[in-house]
């Protein structure tokens, strides 16, 4: 039976890994936040994988830690790397002012039951892009600072 | 006053050559590259492959591959750079900009060629050469740059044919106070800057069965360098030097 | 023109010059072939690089890192004498970081040389004061970021001269910044920022962000 597909609530937020290559810096490497391209679709994907937030219970620091838990049991997550969260609703009205009619689906995978995806995005729009790093986007917790659990690896 | 009269030279790589009679072995070789690399920490196997045709028709035609092997040096920034070849036997050393003047660049030899002959010994020099790559980025105020307000090198063709879109000079030419060949390319080449046009003037100042010793080898080297600044400063106009900026006395 | 051998212009200090008669084609021609090959010079030491052997997506990966950014410095000695010094050195230390094995993304490109090569052109175009932060894109393109307050400009390098840029400024208390791009060839970038005022982002007296 196929699963029921889920849209994610407006209120709730989604996290994206962002690597130190497309981070924002200034001139000395000094973080700023994120570029466009952090949120582009590379040629083999049809949507921008995230991490749903509030599928993880606890509070807010707990959510955090425990979705970058599971980008680090999953993926390589490099030391200097980031996480951005966004709002659901912000994401979808920043699409929608760039002409963009994104839908934001519950997708979870047998290694990450968290996982969703950012369905519809044009590929390569770079002010849209632009307007994901710079407003949608628009907290970004770095890597080193959430702590390692024992085991976490 | 700095050694060099430029503050900002067009020189895109120097090179000091030294070709020698005999094959160098892989062993020897190696021996090198194992010495020399506290100085240039990274190291790049160069190779070439070389096919031996039978000429005699009767027996069967069997092409045989032959692996040369050489080794590029370098330092991180990839300004200094060392080719050791074994075939045609040679040691080649590279400066790329930015030049840091003559003394540095000399130093750099003299200290290579110090640990090349201790770990190799004495192999007889065939050839000594000294090779200056300049390109020269003048900026197009008008759609037509006039080759010779700038260079003192370039074709002369019949003004009828209108100005010249491509050029490639190449000459050879004896310097006959440190007996050696000059062979000079001068050539029209894809300017790397935005509203330029550039040109190439590429000196190689040779001689063949040069000195065998260390100091007279130097000498000539140095006398080289001076003889390549005297070529230089006369394929170049006054509006080319101001490009440069010169240092002011 | 066909036949005809020009004799070039040579400053008299130089000596006499020694060139080959020219009296027909065929034989005489693959002879002035034979000897203008050997007046040309031999490729400089900085152009020789060894052959990999293995396909670049079987190399190791520092092997594959390191040699673009070998390419690239190699690159950037072409234009050095264009450059200040300590903004070279410091432009090649974020390029070093950039390709930080250790930070390095599963399946991205290093810098291309295409891409570097229009960033070079950009960047002796442009002079600016201040560098910008650099980041890569997934294929290798480089990009340059500048950063004032809440204003943003984002240039991305692309192969063949090509570049695409957007830029974002609030003004005074609007909430929504107001944004622009342009994709053109590189000579026009200039042009294409100038309307934007873009010494709020290049000039020195701009520096002034704040670290997320």
């Amino acid at each position: 039976m196929q699963a029921k597909i889920t849209n994610l609530p407006d209120e709730d937020h989604v996290m994206r890994y962002v690597p130190w290559g497309r981070l924002r810096k200034d001139e000395d490497d000094n973080v700023l936040g994120f570029l466009g391209d952090a949120f582009i679709l590379k040629p083999n994907e049809d949507h921008l994988s995230v991490n749903w937030l509030e599928y993880f219970d606890g509070d807010r620091d707990a959510k955090i830690q425990a979705s970058v838990k599971v980008f680090r049991n999953t993926m390589g997550v490099g030391g200097k790397s980031a996480f951005g969260i966004g709002n659901v609703a912000k994401i979808k009205e920043v699409c929608r002012a760039n002409g963009a009619n994104v839908r934001i689906v519950y997708e979870p995978r047998d290694d990450n039951k968290s996982h969703s995806g950012i369905r519809r995005l044009p590929r390569d729009d770079f002010m849209l892009l632009e307007a994901l790093a710079a407003d949608a986007f628009a907290e970004l917790i770095h890597n080193a600072a959430v702590p390692f659990e024992e085991g976490s690896g | 006053m700095p050694e060099q009269p430029y503050k900002r030279p067009p020189i895109t790589e120097a090179v000091i050559g030294i070709r020698f009679a005999d094959p160098i072995d892989s062993a020897t070789l190696d021996k090198v590259a194992s010495a020399i690399k506290p100085l240039y920490p990274r190291e790049d196997i160069l190779k070439g492959v070389q096919f031996q045709m039978r000429l005699d028709a009767t027996l069967p035609t069997a092409p045989q591959s032959i692996e040369q092997i050489g080794y590029r040096l370098s330092s991180p920034d990839q300004t200094h750079i060392l080719i050791l070849m074994p075939t045609p036997p040679s040691l080649t050393m590279s400066q790329l900009a930015p030049y840091p003047g003559w003394d540095q660049f000399f130093g750099r030899f003299c200290r290579d060629w110090s640990v090349w002959k201790k770990s190799v010994g004495y192999i007889k020099i065939t050839r000594v050469g000294v090779r200056y790559i300049n390109r020269i980025d003048i900026p197009m105020v008008d759609p037509i740059v006039y080759e010779e307000e700038f260079l003192n090198v370039y074709p002369h063709i019949p003004e009828v044919l209108g100005p010249m879109m491509q050029y490639s000079v190449q000459t050879q030419s004896y310097i006959s106070d440190i007996e050696c060949v000059l062979t000079l390319n001068s050539s029209v080449v894809p300017s790397p800057l935005i509203g330029h046009r550039s040109f190439v003037i590429d000196l190689d100042i040779g001689k063949d069965s040069p000195p065998q010793n260390d100091t007279d080898l130097y000498d000539l080297i140095n006398r080289i360098r001076v003889a390549k600044n005297r070529v230089f400063e006369a394929c170049i106009t006054n509006r080319a030097r101001e490009l440069f900026e010169p240092w002011l006395e | 023109m066909a036949g005809v051998v020009v004799h070039p212009q040579m400053p008299t200090v130089l000596g006499p010059t020694v060139l080959p008669g020219v009296e027909a084609f065929g034989v005489e021609a693959n002879e002035i072939a034979r000897l203008i090959a050997k007046l040309r010079n031999e490729p400089s030491p900085a152009s020789l690089r060894s052959t990999p052997r293995l396909a670049p997506n079987e190399q190791p990966l520092e092997t594959r890192l390191f040699d673009a950014l070998a390419a690239v410095k190699i690159l950037t000695a072409q234009v050095a004498m264009h450059l200040d010094g300590e903004w070279r050195r410091k432009l090649f230390a974020q390029l070093d970081s950039l390709h930080d094995p250790e930070e390095w993304e599963s399946g991205d490109e290093p810098v291309s040389q295409s891409s570097f090569a229009t960033f070079l052109k950009a960047i002796l175009s442009i002079r600016p004061e201040r560098r910008p932060g650099l980041g890569l894109s997934h294929s290798g393109n480089l990009i340059a970021a500048w950063t004032t307050r809440r204003d943003r400009l984002t240039i991305e390098f692309l192969p063949n001269d090509r570049v695409r840029w957007v830029l974002g400024r609030y003004h005074d208390t609007e909430e929504e910044p107001a944004r622009y791009a342009g994709h053109t060839h590189v000579s026009e970038l200039v042009e294409g920022l100038s309307p934007h005022h873009p010494e709020h982002w290049f000039s020195d007296a701009s520096k002034n962000h704040e670290p997320s």
